[in-house]
Formats: structure tokens, sequence, C-alpha cells
């Protein structure tokens, strides 16, 4: 059973046709990449796969459940995480607290035991902490733990936004864009990262990347999608040969030369 | 800090204002103008501590404390003086009697993002005053009268005391963070996994059990209530208090209600100048801090008697 199944997935927004007919197949362990123009569709495909859209037709499966129609948060509770091509920290809370919420779900008490502080509020608040400490020695974020995450470098943000989809437990993630505005250098580091990330945490990765070096370095298979149409998929080699790919990135090949 | 030492200062700090007050109370040197601020101050902290949870931690704009506060105040009176029942008991219910009207109020619009329960609440302020002032059995527009007046500082301080213990607690605690994780960034908080709905509605109506025990509280009290004395500006009041002090610090709430009580009950005299000054205040408050006065950051015991500590040199233990 396929981790991920996309069955003819469609998304219209008024009369604009989004997304049309997408059909994916991701398999545990998978590093796929989504590439394609901007305004291709690549962002509304995340947003439908994490809860926030409700698509026009098709349907996705999750470990063989059906989850189109649920709420975002119980998408991720069945283990879909995601971080956002222009991050959304909780910017003015601490870093600490940022990696703290996201355990909200599988780490918690009663409201009771909250409001009368009773026992099991100390147990679980030193789990969180202890899990929360854990992360950030592994994200390299420890030094910056009582900062605000608004005031954080650029970098950081973008690795902490990761640490806490991390922090909610996913077996897939789903990462917007994570090597937008970094340097070829930072975009090498950022490569080695993902494939250290996706062997420690055992995941599935799903990334949108506009960086080709990143994609073609990175990724087993590629999914290519312009004006909504999903127009190739195959390995790095196979897509780049595509000439309906080349197209889609370079303009229509003209042949008809006047003399 | 030793821990039985930071305990028993603690306790201090939290006996300390009662057996003062009530000290003060019993030796007969506090005069009625006096008490009535003094109760006046209280109330306004449980109510502003109770509005800053769910427009300061959660990021919700509510315009209705006062009608919340109103559903507690009629339901404890009917309660004691109609129906003779205990006066905690009373209360209590009408904490839960406005809490009620909260998830009756929130659950259809904080399903929504955006600020429709700002406008929900105004309305709901006024239908409630409006539904008031015409049922009979509560008195209509000239209200309830001849409540018993139950409602003694030993009473309020009590209440005070559990609303600002609760409020940390929750905000403190998993639950609160999800508010504060709504209040940031609400479509960031759901994809880590938080039920933001549940978490609004969950503030929201928490808020106002605490409104509610207010009303119960001011109505034992002042003998009688009227719809007019939950009006509009009365929830505006409490606002004021919240932002004023911080949106997201009870240390600031704490502060800006008795402050602004306190002012409300020194220029009383003034009349029409009263709200020259108030509003010109706010206006200073809004240009030199506009983040309110304590922002979002606390003041903590235990911190401060680590500092105290640190100054004099390392401690002994």
């Amino acid at each position: 059973m396929a981790l991920l199944e996309v069955e003819n997935l469609s998304m219209a927004f008024g009369g604009l046709m989004a997304l049309l007919n997408i059909n994916m197949q991701v398999e545990e362990g998978d590093l796929i990449g989504i590439i394609g123009p901007n305004g291709a569709g690549k962002t509304t495909l995340f947003n439908l796969l994490t809860g926030m859209y409700r698509p026009l037709r098709g349907s996705i499966r999750f470990r063989g459940q059906d989850i189109v129609g649920l709420p975002p948060h119980k998408i991720t509770r069945l283990g879909i995480a995601r971080t956002f091509q222009n991050i959304r920290l909780f910017g003015d809370l601490t870093v600490w607290d940022n990696i703290r919420i996201a355990q909200h779900w599988h780490r918690n008490y009663g409201l009771g035991v909250a409001l009368l502080r009773l026992p099991p509020f100390h147990r679980v608040e030193e789990e969180i902490a202890r899990e929360t400490q854990l992360l950030l020695e592994m994200f390299g974020l420890e030094p910056y733990k009582h900062e605000k995450a608004r005031n954080l470098p650029y970098g950081e943000q973008r690795r902490l936004e990761i640490a806490r989809a991390l922090a909610a437990r996913p077996r897939l993630l789903l990462l917007d864009e994570p090597a937008a505005g970094m340097n070829p250098q930072e975009t090498r580091e950022l490569m080695a990262f993902l494939k250290w990330l996706k062997e420690e945490f055992a995941l599935t990765l799903l990334l949108i990347e506009h960086d080709m070096s990143l994609v073609m370095g990175l990724c087993q298979r590629i999914y290519v999608l312009d004006y909504g149409r999903l127009i190739a998929v195959g390995t790095p080699e196979e897509v780049q040969n595509d000439p309906q790919v080349i197209e889609a990135y370079l303009g229509q090949e003209v042949n008809d030369f006047a003399p | 800090m030793a821990k039985g030492k930071y305990i028993f200062w603690r306790l201090v700090a939290l006996l300390l204002p009662y057996v003062l007050i009530q000290g003060l109370l019993g030796a007969g040197l506090i005069s009625d103008f006096q008490q009535i601020t003094l109760m006046m101050m209280g109330i306004n902290i449980i109510l502003a501590v109770s509005l800053n949870l769910i427009v300061g931690f959660t990021g919700q704009l509510a315009l209705g404390h006062a009608g919340f506060m109103a559903v507690g105040a009629y339901t404890a009176a009917v309660l004691t003086l109609k129906i003779h029942q205990p006066f905690l008991l009373s209360l209590i219910l009408g904490g839960l009697a406005a809490s009620l009207a909260g998830l009756l109020v929130g659950l259809p619009t904080l399903r929504l993002k955006g600020d429709y329960l700002a406008i929900a609440t105004l309305g709901f302020g006024e239908i409630i005053r409006g539904i008031l002032n015409n049922v009979e059995y509560v008195g209509g527009a000239a209200g309830l009268l001849g409540i018993p007046r139950l409602t003694t500082w030993t009473w309020l301080y009590g209440f005070l005391v559990l609303t600002l213990l609760g409020v940390m607690n929750f905000v403190n605690s998993t639950h609160g963070r999800a508010c504060l994780a709504i209040r940031e960034d609400e479509i960031a908080a759901e994809t880590v996994g938080i039920n933001t709905t549940y978490y609004k509605v969950v503030a929201f109506s928490l808020g106002d059990f605490f409104a509610g025990l207010a009303g119960g509280l001011y109505a034992h009290y002042f003998y009688l209530i009227q719809p007019s004395s939950f009006s509009f500006f009365r929830s505006f009041d409490v606002l004021v208090m919240v932002v004023l002090g911080g949106l997201g610090s009870i240390t600031g709430s704490v502060l800006a209600a008795m402050g602004i009580t306190l002012l409300n009950a020194l220029l009383q005299d003034l009349a029409e100048f009263r709200m020259i000054i108030y509003s010109l205040l706010l206006i200073l408050v809004m240009i030199f801090r506009p983040q309110g006065l304590m922002g979002r950051r606390e003041w903590s015991l235990a911190r401060w008697l680590e500092k105290r500590g640190e100054a004099r040199g390392p401690a002994g233990s």
C-alpha cells in the first residue's frame, strides 16, 4: 500500500482551474520533488494535501484512509506535517515555545489537570521539555531557545519551522521551497541536512523547490506541474529531457525561421 | 533559593493584601466610598483578566464582556433572591450560565477565521440588555432590587485569587499555549495539530465563566442590578483596562484595572471633565506605550526574589 495516493485531484478558484486531474503515488521512504513555473499549482497541491482547501474533485488517501474533508489538525495527527513558503512561525513566542506547542496533540493532559495543576501536569511538562531540548540540539537551535522566533536569522527560522513540523511527529513531511533565499553554499548544506533528516526521522519527503540543483541532486522522482496539469513524472534525467518540461520552462521551440 | 522559603514568601504575598484590608475594615478605617472603590477594583480585575484571556492570549476580539457579566449577575441574583439558594452555589451557577451563553455565541462564530466574534458579541451584549429590559420576572428596566448583600471582602478576595490562579494555570499549560499559537498564527497552529475552533471556544467560554462570576459578586454587593449597568460602555471599560495593561499580560490587567477603577472614583466629582481626562490619558498611553503598560511581560515573585538574592550576593543555601 502506498503511503499517499492522489487520484484525479482537481481544484478551482472561481473559474480558474488551479489543479486538474492530478495523480500521485508516494511510497514510504520516498524523496519526491515537485517543480513547475510560478502559479503552476504546487502550493495549492500542498494546501489540498493538508486539508486547508477542500478539493473540487478527486481523492487523497493517506495510509489507506481517505482524508478529503478532514480538518487540517486531524490530518496532522494522522502524520502529515508541512512548512510554508513564507515561513509561518509563532513569531512573538520563543523558539522553545514554538517546539513545545507542536507536541500538543501527542503530549497532553486534561483541562482540569491544567487548571488545578494536578500531578500529571509536571510529569508531562517534563517530557515535553526533554523532547524540546533534544530537537533544539539536533537542529542547532539550542543557543536561540529563549529568543523570540521572529528575531532569528532567516536560515534559522527555516530550520525552526522544520523542527516544529517534526515535533508534531509526521511520517510525511511537505516542504514548501526550503531553499528559497539561500545562496549555493547554503543550498548544498540544506541538501545534506535534508538527507540526514529523512534518515534520522524515517520520513517520507515531498518538496516544492525552484532550485534545480537541489531537486535534481536530491530527489528520486520528480513531478512537474504547469498550469495546474501534471506534465511529467520521472527520474531527474527523464524529466530534464522531457520536451514538455523544456517547453514549460523555456517556451516553445521555434522551428520555422524566416530565411 | 530554598523552596520552602519561596513558598513562604508566596503565601505572604497572597495573604498580605487580604489581611491588611480585612484589618483596616475591621478597625473601621476605610470609608464607605473607599470600600466601594476597593470592591469595584476586585470585580474589575476579575473582568479584565478574564477578557485578557480571550483578547490578549487567544487573539479573539470580544466586545460583549458586560453582557456575560449580566448573565452571571442576574442568574446568581435570581438564585439567591427568589429561589433562596446558597451564595456560593448561586455564584458558580451564574458563572456557568455565562459560560453557556459564551458557548452559544462562540460555537457558530469561532469556527470562522476573522473578526466575526467582535460583531456577534457586540450584538449579544445589546440583546441581553434588551431581554432583561422586558422580562418582568427580573424587574424589567427598573432592575432587580433587594439582592442580599453577601459579597464581602473575604468572598471577593477568594474569588479574585481563584480567577488569577485559574487563568495563570491555564495560560501556562499546553492548553494555554495552544491559545497563544492561535493568536500568533491560526493557520500554523492547525498545521501542528491544534484544534483551533475548540481552543477558541474553550478560551472564550472560560473567560465568560469568570465574567459571570464577577457579575454575581457585583450583584450581591450593590443590592440592585439594572440592565443599564451592563451596557456597552462597561464592556468597553474592561477592554480599555486590558489594552492599557498589555494584551497578554495578567499583571498588566491587574494593574490597569486597579488604576482605572481608582481614576474613575477620583474623577467622580468632576462629572463631564472625567471623560476628557480619561480619554486624554488613553491617548497618551497609546502614543507612548502602544503595547500597554506591561506589554506581554509578567511580574513574578520568584524572579523578583531571585534578583533580590543576587543583588545581596550568593544566598546561603
